[in-house]
Order: structure tokens, then C-alpha cells, then sequence
């Protein structure tokens, strides 16, 4: 994978930001990484469920939750993803939701991956 | 610019941006709580006190916008700065939530100095709102202040201004000069009703000096006629009782009844009553009234000497040396050149001494008696008519009974004096220590004694000898020393044998 789409997936640069705003922090930072994989299938699964069953309203309350803790976390384009699914969700529609859902899932394991990754190395 | 730590209430339904926040603001020195719901917020707010909110707009069930409806709503909540959490694309929410009451807005994902800024400033607004609103408060205190002093209560400790004079400022100056005028009134009203009191004390101590002090000349001029202590002692106590059960009666406060109420009457009745009673009116031929009134004194000497000996007193230098004045008095009146002499004299002066004795045994047994919370007249009129029925057997069986036909006609007027005496005096005393407090009216024993002389100067045209005049210095000087120090706290009720200890210095302490 090119750094560039790497990065796309996680940018370990949020992680200093994050940082850098905790306090500098490192357990405190792990604990915070963990709380977001922790947390991360259960709203992925929510997503997924307000894309199939049509739900505009639970689509944008999802996404958005997802969208900021996965700028956050560096997870580039799961953000972006979240943020088009929210936007939908914002109009009331959930066309093509599905398929955005499909990909943001993909991009979160990717994410979650390289995230633990980066954690322990 | 660093801002004292503040207590801040995080605001997210999605943990991990509850946790960010939280530790983002506990790295500013501030101490965060988080909720997870707008019902939460809400709840948090009304049960503990926070200095500011940090508030996600995008929640499920409540959301941002309607938690700060009803926080700005709430006039108990409307003061807390709210910083409301948005993403850039939310400007437009961010807008509203301003126009509803919001403090200022963060982006969600925040520069580290920009929340120190927002929540620094937040905390500020927050402080200076307490301190405008302290300063209200304070305001309105003072008002109600002034309202307590219209009421005419000057009582400094009762406006309860003493943290508003602590203030620097000029509202600080304004607490300090109400009270300190305040207080000037106050002390001068207070002035004023010691002094009342005082001269009311003092007229009560001369009535009491004056009524009391008559039993010992009336008790010498009757029985110089030779009449049997027993008869006299069964027609004044006989009046005494009747006299105390009316004025129970009048008041509704009748003795207690069943028998470990009755047995304490008896043995008090016994002991205040029919005893000492016995003993001054069987030394009442013999010895003049003015030393009779001299020794009666003499009580609060024996109390001590028994509270030494039971060891319910320490050891007391003072009242060692007062009690040594004690014991020259009676020396002194057993000197000879003193009114008494011979042999004789020197025994009825000394059998005298058992009547301040008896009502020194009265006195510790009160003491140590668990106090039964009877009213004070109920339980003299108890103890009274208690001794009375003693009397009665006793008289009747020994023969000593002074007929109704005799005692009536000849004595009945002196008989009834002394008992009038006796229960008008006993009352007397007992509205002087509601009166004037137990430290006053503990000067009783001073104005009986002098009232007891007086009297005898009066009526019997006794003389005051110079072993006399050294016998009461000595004796002013005792007293002085071995009565135990009296506080104003220390007004207790009296409960004594109502009518029948003329001398009750002990009591009123």
C-alpha cells in the first residue's frame, strides 16, 4: 500500500495531536486508542443497520458520532465516509448509504489495524 | 493567563470523546466529570455544583440545543457558562446554540490552547457572576438586616453580618458601621435592663431579707412563752401545707403523686421541714434571735464540709480559709463578753448549728437525688405537706398537741405569720433567681441574715456587742470565700423544702 493511501487510512500524526491536547499522556493516550476500538464495531454495526434499513435519522447520528472521534484517531477516510453517510443522513436520504457503509467498515478494520499496530510498536 | 482550577461537567454520548474532553480538561488543572446523556447533564447540574459545561450539540434523546433550554431556563442553572462542542461543518448549530444562551463554541477537534482560552474565559464569567451574585446576596442580608433592627433586636451576633464587615469594599463598610451602631444600642439596651434588674433585685433581696429575717424574733417571742416545740412546729407546718396546696391548686401545679415520689418528700420533708424546725424553735427560748440568724448562715459552711468529707468537692484552699472565717464566727459567738454565756448558753448556741446542718443534709440530698423534672412549687408543696403529715402522728402520740382552742386564740396569728413567711418567702425566692439569675439572688443568704438582725434590734431590742460585729465580719468573709463561684449561665430552679430553709444559699447555686 503507497504511504500516501496508508496515511489516508491512519494518519499517526492525529495520534500526537491527541496528545498533545490529553497532555502528553502516553497510558492516558492507550487508554483512550482502546476506548475507540472498543467502541468502534458497535457504531460501525449501527451504521451499517441504519444504511440497510433506511434509517436517515440513525445514519446521521451514527456518522457523525463516528466522523470526529475518526479524525480523532487519524482514520482519514473513514472520517470521510462518515461525513458523506451524515450528509445523507442530514437530507433524509440513504441511497447509496449501503455501499458507503461497505467501504466505511473496510476502512475502519483498516484503520483499527494499523491503530493497534502503531500502538504497539 | 492561568484561571483558578474550576469544576467542569463533559457533555457526549460517545465515550471516547467524553474521555478526550475529560482528560483535556483535567490537563488544564481543572477537575471534569462526564455524562453521557442531556437527562444526565441535567440531572448532574441540579444534584452537584459545577462551574461550567462542555456541551455536544448532536446527541440522541435530548440534545444540545434542549439541554440548554432548560439549562437557561432553570434560574437555579442559567448562570453556568456552557461551551457547546461542534464540527466546522456545524457552524450553523453552533450559531443557534449561542442565540439560545450558549457561552462559546470548540470545534470538535480543538486546539489545546484555544480550549484553555474558551474554558479559562468560561470560568472567569462564572466567577465574576458568583461574586455579583455573592455581592446581591450580601446586599439583601443587609436589608433583611436592617429589618431585624426595625423589629428593635440590636443584637449584633443575631444580624449575622460578620462576613459582610470582613469585606474590604464599601459595602464591607456600610456592615461595619450598622453593626458597630447596632451593637452601641444593643449594649446600652443591655445596660439599661441590668440595671432594672438590678434595682428590682435588689428591692426583691430587701423583701426577702425582710420576711425571712422575721422567723427567727417571731420564733424567740413566742417561745419564751414556754410552749412545746412540737405543738408549734405541727400548727406551722400544718399552715404552711395549706398555705402551699392553695397556691398549687391556684396555679394547677399539684405535687406529683405515687409512692417513690412520695418517699422523697417524705425523707426531704423530714429533713428541710420537721428537723430543722424543731431544733429553732426548741433553741428559740434559749438563744437570741440575732444569733439564731448569725448561725442559720452557717449552711453553706456545713454543705462544704460535707461535700469535702463525701469527696463531692476537691480540696479548696480558698474555701478552706473561708470556712475557717466560718468557724470563728462561731467561735466568736461563743466567746465570752458575746450575748451567750456559761455553759448553757454554749449548748443551745451549739445545738443551734443543727438547723444549718439539716438543711445542709437537704441540700446534698437534692444534689445527688436524680432530678425528677417536677416543677418547683408542685415539689415544695410535696415537701411540705409531706413534713406536715409527719408531724401529725408525732404530735398526737407524744402528747405535745397544742389545742385548736388554745393555739388559735393565743397563737394563731404568729403561727400563721411564719408560715406565711415561710411559703411567701420560699415564692419569693424563687422569682428572685427568674428574676435577677442564680448569681444574684445568690446574695440572699446576706440579706436574711441582716434582715434576722435587724429584727431582733426591732422587736426584741437585742444589741449589737462588739464579738457580734466581729462574728459577722467573719462571717461575710466565710461566705465570700466558701461559696462556690457562680455563673450567669448557672440559673438553675430551686428546689427546696419550700418554706422551711430560711437560709438557701446552696440552693441557688
Amino acid at each position: 500500500m503507497p504511504q500516501a493511501e496508508a496515511n489516508e487510512a491512519f494518519d499517526p500524526k492525529a495520534l500526537d495531536n491527541l496528545l498533545e491536547v490529553i497532555g502528553g499522556d502516553r497510558e492516558a493516550l492507550a487508554e483512550l486508542v482502546e476506548c475507540f476500538l472498543q467502541e468502534g464495531p458497535g457504531l460501525m454495526a449501527r451504521i451499517e443497520t441504519a444504511a440497510r434499513a433506511g434509517d436517515a435519522d440513525g445514519l446521521r447520528l451514527a456518522a457523525h458520532t463516528m466522523k470526529s472521534s475518526a479524525a480523532d484517531f487519524g482514520a482519514r477516510s473513514l472520517s470521510h465516509l462518515c461525513r458523506e453517510m451524515e450528509a445523507l443522513g442530514r437530507e433524509g436520504r440513504t441511497d447509496g448509504a449501503a455501499a458507503l457503509s461497505e467501504a466505511a467498515a473496510a476502512s475502519y478494520q483498516a484503520a483499527a489495524a494499523a491503530l493497534r499496530g502503531h500502538m504497539d510498536g | 493567563m492561568t484561571h483558578p482550577p474550576g469544576r467542569v461537567l463533559v457533555v457526549d454520548d460517545h465515550q471516547p470523546n467524553r474521555l478526550k474532553l475529560t482528560l483535556a480538561v483535567r490537563n488544564l488543572g481543572h477537575e471534569a466529570e462526564s455524562v453521557a446523556s442531556g437527562e444526565e447533564c441535567l440531572a448532574a447540574l441540579r444534584s452537584q455544583s459545577f462551574d461550567m459545561v462542555l456541551l455536544d450539540i448532536i446527541m440522541p434523546g435530548m440534545d444540545g440545543f434542549q439541554v440548554l433550554e432548560a439549562i437557561k431556563g432553570d434560574p437555579a442553572l442559567r448562570d453556568i457558562p456552557v461551551l457547546v462542542i461542534s464540527s466546522l461543518e456545524e457552524m450553523a448549530d453552533a450559531v443557534r446554540a449561542i442565540e439560545l444562551g450558549a457561552d462559546d463554541f470548540l470545534t470538535k477537534s480543538f486546539n489545546p490552547v484555544l480550549l484553555r482560552a474558551r474554558v479559562g474565559a468560561g470560568l472567569e464569567r462564572k466567577r465574576l457572576r458568583d461574586q455579583e451574585l455573592e455581592y446581591l446576596r450580601q446586599v439583601d442580608r443587609l436589608a433583611a438586616a436592617s429589618g431585624i433592627v426595625e423589629g428593635k433586636d440590636f443584637d449584633p451576633s443575631r444580624l449575622g453580618l460578620d462576613d459582610i464587615a470582613a469585606r474590604g469594599d464599601r459595602l464591607g463598610n456600610l456592615a461595619r458601621v450598622f453593626l458597630g451602631m447596632a451593637g452601641e444600642v444593643y449594649r446600652r439596651e443591655q445596660n439599661l435592663r441590668k440595671q432594672i434588674s438590678l434595682l428590682k433585685g435588689g428591692f426583691l433581696l430587701l423583701l426577702l431579707g425582710a420576711c425571712w429575717g422575721l422567723i427567727p424574733s417571731l420564733s424567740r417571742m413566742i417561745m419564751r412563752d414556754g410552749l412545746n416545740p412540737l405543738g408549734v412546729v405541727f400548727w406551722t407546718l400544718g399552715f404552711s401545707a395549706t398555705i402551699m396546696l392553695v397556691l398549687s391548686l391556684v396555679t394547677g401545679r399539684m405535687p406529683k403523686t405515687g409512692w417513690p415520689t412520695i418517699r422523697r418528700y417524705l425523707i426531704l420533708g423530714l429533713l428541710g421541714g420537721v428537723l430543722p424546725q424543731l431544733v429553732l424553735f426548741g433553741v428559740a427560748a434559749h438563744v437570741p434571735a440575732m444569733i439564731i440568724a448569725i448561725v442559720l448562715a452557717a449552711e453553706s459552711f456545713i454543705v462544704f464540709i460535707m461535700a469535702a468529707i463525701l469527696g463531692l468537692e476537691a480540696p479548696n484552699l480558698k474555701r478552706f480559709i473561708g470556712l475557717s472565717f466560718g468557724l470563728a464566727c462561731v467561735v466568736l459567738i461563743l466567746l465570752p463578753g458575746s450575748d451567750g454565756t456559761g455553759a448553757s448558753a454554749w449548748f443551745w448556741v451549739v445545738a443551734t448549728l443543727a438547723v444549718p446542718a439539716f438543711y445542709a443534709i437537704e441540700n446534698i440530698l437534692i444534689a445527688s437525688l436524680p432530678d425528677d423534672g417536677a416543677d418547683t412549687i408542685a415539689t415544695t408543696t410535696g415537701i411540705v405537706v409531706a413534713a406536715a403529715a409527719i408531724m401529725m402522728p408525732v404530735t398526737f402520740l407524744s402528747g405535745s398537741m397544742i389545742y385548736p382552742s388554745e393555739a388559735l386564740s393565743q397563737y394563731g396569728g404568729p403561727f400563721l405569720l411564719i408560715a406565711s413567711l415561710s411559703a411567701f418567702s420560699n415564692v419569693l425566692l424563687i422569682f428572685t433567681i427568674r428574676t435577677t439569675g442564680a448569681v444574684f439572688a445568690s446574695q440572699a443568704g446576706y440579706a436574711m441574715t441582716a434582715g434576722g438582725i435587724l429584727w431582733s434590734v426591732i422587736l426584741l431590742n437585742e444589741h449589737m456587742s462588739l464579738w457580734i460585729w466581729a462574728a459577722l465580719a467573719c462571717l461575710v468573709s466565710g461566705l465570700v470565700l466558701v461559696m462556690p463561684k457562680q455563673t450567669e449561665e448557672a440559673q438553675t430552679e430551686v428546689v427546696s423544702a419550700g418554706g422551711l430553709a430560711p437560709w438557701a444559699e446552696e440552693r441557688v447555686s
